[in-house]
């Protein structure tokens, strides 16, 4: 059922009929086999009708009173219907005006015969929602050019529905994502507030102590460049993003050895790990010791996912590092001791909008980007990344790179 | 006795910073990294400053959890974004202040001292209308 139907529902009065529509799949186009309801008490007229609809393809239905019209229709709606204004017991506009009460009716084509010449019935009918008349004495051409034109303008209205429907929701998802965007931007922003709180914070300290008497205002001076450092990350991190996304990221592949990186992702990390006293034991097998990667690159996706591991990591815990074969890649896996990932949210981790939902349905600070940054910089080396984890089991992050 | 402060943030930079500023100040400042580390330790706070999201149980959590014990101890809430929402539940709670990340050291110093005089005045006014009087008790403790 189209929307647009469904829209006039509110605050229509119940329709006295409860009618089952049924709909062709090609919407009634004249070249098909369309499903029309003759309703016609005039024997000649109505063998006449159904002759040239039949013999046109049509798949005709006769009923002979109004009553009876309305039982066909409720039975199963036709793609079209020729309505006698004169007939005896409910006449031809009483059906009408009963069809055209119920909404899901409101676009069946009804086409009117009336042996009257007086235009104030014909006018009437249209008034109360027929779609065009035919007069009679009957001629056949003129009936299937009339029931063809109206089975068109039905074919027409149909495609013109779907595509508001097909717009309406892609209009519904684009908003959506517009919503994602606003609320990654929040989110960034977010992130962004807490390494500026600092910096600003210092730099205030920092004009309080040269004020003093015996101040030492170079105290602070570590404290602003981790900041600094903090935000450069970040904003690079993102820069990268959007550059991954694009496609415009150049990788400079060569051979990296994973030991030496892996000493100055931990040097890069060392101040946060040793402040929760936690040990990272690294083992690097003999036969996937080095891989073909962008050094910057594959460093800074180290840098992501221990970073990740630092945070979630109990004061104490252990983090682990190996690489081994597999296959023609060499696989790396970092595994923590945090609380785990739910399995629900496992596929969302990685995702860009994944992350931002994450957010705004937790009341928890954002991990950031820069797991959705490790996605796509493995991916643009032709690798693959995923995680392990059950609650309160840690979590396994891994990645495989080809050699 | 100096008055002690409790000051909770999951950024190490920022929980750093405030202690900094308050110990300049005067202050004994206690940190933790978590609601839940905040509420294994043991003592009676003059003051909670606590961050709004953060890993784990969210500062709101844990002003709620720390006024059960002591439901006069005033809360100054620091927050990177503040939606009606969360300021509402935050003002139902009694929370003193808010603390819009990032903020004015001397804002921050302004804060602590108007929540610190405000819990004295109420103390002082409980004493002077006398122990028997239970109704300005809890009229004190709905106010923060």
């Amino acid at each position: 059922m189209s929307s647009e139907i469904a829209q006039h529902k509110n605050g229509q009065p119940e329709a006295s009929h409860q009618f089952a529509v049924h709909r062709n799949g090609n919407g009634g186009s004249s070249s098909h086999r369309a499903a029309v309801l003759v309703v016609e008490d005039d024997v000649i007229h109505r063998t006449v009708v159904s002759h040239w609809l039949n013999k046109a393809g049509h798949n005709v239905t006769c009923v002979e009173t109004g009553e009876a019209a309305l039982d066909a229709i409720k039975a199963n709606a036709p793609d079209l219907v020729l309505l006698d204004i004169q007939m005896p017991g409910i006449s031809g506009i009483d059906v009408l005006e009963r069809v055209r009460e119920h909404h899901d009716l409101m676009s069946l084509p009804i086409i009117m015969t009336t042996s009257l010449s007086g235009s104030q019935e014909i006018a009437h009918a249209l008034d109360s929602g027929a779609n065009d008349y035919v007069t009679k004495p009957l001629d056949g051409r003129v009936i299937l050019a009339r029931v063809n034109s109206q089975l068109n303008l039905r074919a027409r209205t149909h495609e013109v529905l779907k595509m508001r429907n097909q717009l309406a929701e892609q209009y519904e998802r684009l908003a959506e994502l517009d919503g994602m965007k606003e609320s990654l931007m929040q989110m960034v922003v977010h992130d962004l507030r807490n390494p500026l709180t600092s910096i600003l914070g210092y730099v205030e300290l920092t004009k309080r102590e040269e004020a003093k008497e015996k101040g030492d205002p170079y105290r602070f001076l570590p404290a602003i460049e981790a900041g600094c450092s903090t935000l450069l990350q970040m904003v690079t991190g993102m820069l990268d993003l959007t550059k991954l996304e694009a496609g415009t990221m150049e990788l400079k592949l060569e051979p990296v050895a994973l030991g030496p990186l892996l000493e100055e992702v931990h040097d890069c990390l060392g101040g946060h790990a040793q402040e929760k006293s936690l040990s990272i034991s690294v083992d690097i097998g003999s036969d996937a010791a080095s891989v073909n990667a962008d050094r910057e690159i594959l460093r800074r996706v180290f840098v992501n996912i221990l970073d990740n591991a630092v945070r979630v990591s109990p004061r104490g815990g252990s983090i682990s590092v190996r690489s081994a074969r597999s296959g023609g890649d060499v696989r790396v896996e970092i595994e923590d001791e945090g609380p785990g990932i739910p399995q629900e949210a496992h596929a969302r981790v990685f995702e860009k909008f994944g992350q931002v939902e994450m957010w705004r349905e937790e009341d928890r600070p954002s991990t950031g980007l820069g797991l959705t940054f490790c996605k796509m910089a493995v991916e643009a080396h032709n690798g693959s990344i995923g995680l392990e984890s059950e609650p309160g089991h840690g979590c396994t992050f891994w990645f495989t790179i080809p050699e | 006795m100096a008055e002690r402060i409790l000051v909770v943030d999951d950024d190490e930079p920022i929980r750093n910073l405030v202690e900094a500023v308050l110990e300049d100040e005067g202050y004994e400042v206690e940190h933790a990294e978590s609601a839940e580390e905040a509420l294994s330790k043991s003592g009676r706070w003059s003051l909670l400053i606590t961050d709004y999201r953060m890993s784990g149980a969210s500062g709101l959590a844990l002003a709620g959890a720390l006024k059960e014990e002591d439901p006069e101890l005033p809360v100054i809430l620091m927050t990177a974004h503040s939606d009606a929402a969360t300021k509402r539940e935050a003002s139902q709670l009694g929370v003193r202040a808010f603390l819009a990340k990032p903020f004015d050291l001397d804002a921050l110093v302004a804060d602590v001292e108007g929540a610190l005089r405000f819990r004295q005045d109420r103390t002082v006014n409980r004493r002077r209308a006398g122990s028997g009087d239970g109704s300005l008790e809890q009229a004190a403790g709905g106010g923060w």
